[in-house]
């Protein structure tokens, strides 16, 4: 198997799997977080909130990323003072992560709402007149009567980074052993003369790790079929 | 005083009802009673806490739970309410077990050890079953003990039987009577059914669009027109619970009197309750003789209510015990039957309030209901 992929080649699929698994890991929190304020909760000013949670989907990658670079880069607002810290997101594999987590976040949180939405918020009202507080009640039965969701938003996250690129691209660069994930060496594969074949067997790569995380996936969304609420 | 509760509500989205609830109780078991869209369920939940009043107070047990003027609000989940809901709502994710353990407070009291509930409810065997392998029968008990292991200090039902299949309804009343006799919870029980509710209590909270209307005995508060009206709408019915075990053929004792049981009845039976229709009531001036009819208990007319064509007669039964009872001061424990009339007939007899009268039924006419 090994000589079917260069070094590099693996190097580049190794970061992927690295970027799209912290990517999961960082925006799961806040996902759930919205998810639960989207589907449970009425505020004044809840739509400004979805439209926001919701732009990166719509937003062109590469506008995603600069603005990142923007905010997140060494002078930006937020950067600078990450900087000073001494974390460096911008040139670096931590901001392609946060490049993936950004892109897809609307993905996650949509698949997470929609299985809070499927459970029936009548057995929350009974785990609080158990004594249960809010926060114990999202922990016993909101979230795991929701896991399935959790888990197929996760894929779909990881699986949208894996094919991050635009704003990957913008944000950090495209650095070898860095920041060049499988996107960027397949791009940089076809930029280079004769590189058509190294290409090709990036994108055959791509297309099996998209494909088994995408199938993984679907199967966690029918496990939500499974979890409904009885009389 | 086990519940006092004055307060007023607005539904959210619908402007034009509003609920306004003032009553306290002290009963056991206390009957939530009104038609459908009364509010009964929404009052439920305001003493719940689940729904925020506008203003006014709710104590429990010496507790203020919630009092507007003094800002105090107090979350559902440290109100200490068990709450049994119309559907079972057991957690579909935990086994039965792990359901009755959910609230599981740190130390227990014997009253509410999960050994004694378990028993009580007979539901050993169920613990390792999941929810969806349930009748409605088995998942409104366990609803019954998930509740009861909260140890709350008052229970909330909201029509538990409303999703249980219809032969299986004396069995859960029988376990709630169980409750009702062995642990000192009190209940407070809404339905829209009178056989239901006289089969666990005789003390009534009556609930109209979305007013309480009064609360007292059963057969005293019929004395108010309109929670007569009601009861009449939503089939007002005599449930007969009979008074001693000792059975002599198939016979049993009520107030005093001797009455005699459908033939099919078991010895079981003479102790339980009876519902009697009050259409099925022959009134008479004097003590008819020579009549197929088996059951005949004297009584006086307490109140006459004319009603749509028909005339509904409040008897109360004299008692065929040498020991004479107070009527006036005892007013609580004196049975009562309700009889149907025609105008008629409450001309050609007569009949007038304080008027002694005999009340004829036939021993098929009574039906037992647990």
């Amino acid at each position: 198997m090994s000589h079917f992929l260069a070094a590099n080649e693996w190097e580049a699929i190794f970061l992927s799997l690295k970027v799209g698994l912290w990517c999961v890991l960082i925006s799961l929190p806040a996902a759930i977080f919205f998810a639960w304020l989207l589907a449970r909760r009425t505020f004044p000013g809840k739509l400004i909130v979805e439209v926001l949670v919701h732009l990166p989907l719509v937003l062109p990658p590469v506008v995603t990323g600069y603005l990142l670079l923007r905010v997140m880069g060494k002078n930006g607002f937020i950067g600078s003072m990450l900087a000073d810290l001494g974390i460096q997101l911008s040139f670096s594999w931590r901001g392609a992560a946060l490049a993936s987590a950004v892109v897809g976040f609307p993905l996650m949180v949509r698949a997470i709402r929609l299985s809070i939405e499927a459970v029936d918020p009548k057995l929350e009202e009974a785990s609080l007149t158990l004594g249960q507080s809010p926060l114990q009640t999202f922990r016993r039965i909101t979230l795991p009567l929701c896991l399935p969701g959790v888990a197929a938003g996760s894929l779909l996250s990881f699986a949208r980074s894996l094919g991050e690129f635009g704003a990957t691209i913008v944000f950090v660069g495209n650095i070898s052993g860095e920041t060049r994930t499988l996107p960027l060496s397949i791009f940089t594969a076809v930029q280079i003369p004769n590189g058509e074949a190294a290409a090709m067997r990036l994108v055959i790569a791509s297309v099996i790790l998209a494909a088994v995380a995408l199938a993984g996936s679907e199967l966690y969304s029918r496990r939500l079929k499974r979890f409904r609420v009885l009389g | 005083m086990a519940l006092k509760v004055d307060i007023s509500w607005s539904a959210p989205k619908q402007s034009n009802f509003k609920l306004e609830a003032s009553f306290s109780c002290d009963a056991k078991v206390n009957a939530l009673f009104g038609p459908s869209g009364s509010g009964k369920s929404s009052l439920l939940n305001l003493i719940a806490g689940l729904l925020q009043p506008a203003t006014g107070e709710i104590v429990v047990q010496g507790e203020t739970l919630y009092h507007h003027e003094q800002g105090i609000t107090l979350p559902a989940f440290r109100r200490r309410i068990g709450y049994v809901f119309q559907e079972a709502r057991l957690f579909p994710h935990l086994n039965v077990a792990e359901n009755l353990n959910y609230a599981a407070p740190n130390q227990k009291s014997a009253d509410f050890s999960l050994e004694k509930i378990v028993s009580m409810l007979e539901i050993g065997a169920l613990l390792k079953r999941r929810p969806d392998s349930l009748s409605g029968g088995e998942r409104q008990r366990v609803a019954l003990g998930r509740a009861l292991l909260s140890e709350p200090r008052l229970l909330l039902l909201d029509e538990p039987l409303a999703a249980v299949e219809h032969g299986l309804r004396d069995q859960i009343i029988s376990f709630l009577e169980r409750i009702r006799n062995e642990l000192s919870i009190p209940m407070l029980y809404v339905s829209h059914s009178l056989e239901e509710l006289l089969q666990l209590t005789k003390s009534f909270i009556v609930i109209e669009q979305g007013k309480v209307l009064d609360s007292g005995s059963y057969y005293s508060l019929l004395k108010n027109e309109r929670i007569f009206r009601l009861a009449e709408r939503l089939g007002l019915i005599n449930i007969l619970q009979m008074q001693s075990a000792e059975k002599v053929g198939n016979c049993a004792r009520f107030a005093g009197n001797e009455i005699r049981l459908p033939a099919n009845a078991t010895a079981a039976d003479t102790r339980q309750s009876f519902s009697l229709r009050p259409k099925d009531i022959i009134i008479a001036r004097n003590q008819p003789e020579g009549l197929s009819v088996q059951n005949c208990l004297p009584g006086t007319i307490a109140s006459i209510v004319h009603s749509e064509g028909r005339v509904l007669l409040r008897i109360r039964i004299t008692n065929g015990d040498s020991t004479p009872t107070d009527n006036n001061n005892n007013n609580n424990d004196i049975p009562e039957l309700i009889a149907e009339v025609t105008p008629r007939a409450v001309k050609d007899l007569q009949l007038d309030v304080d008027g002694e009268i005999y009340c004829l039924f036939k021993a098929t006419a009574l039906e037992s209901v647990g």
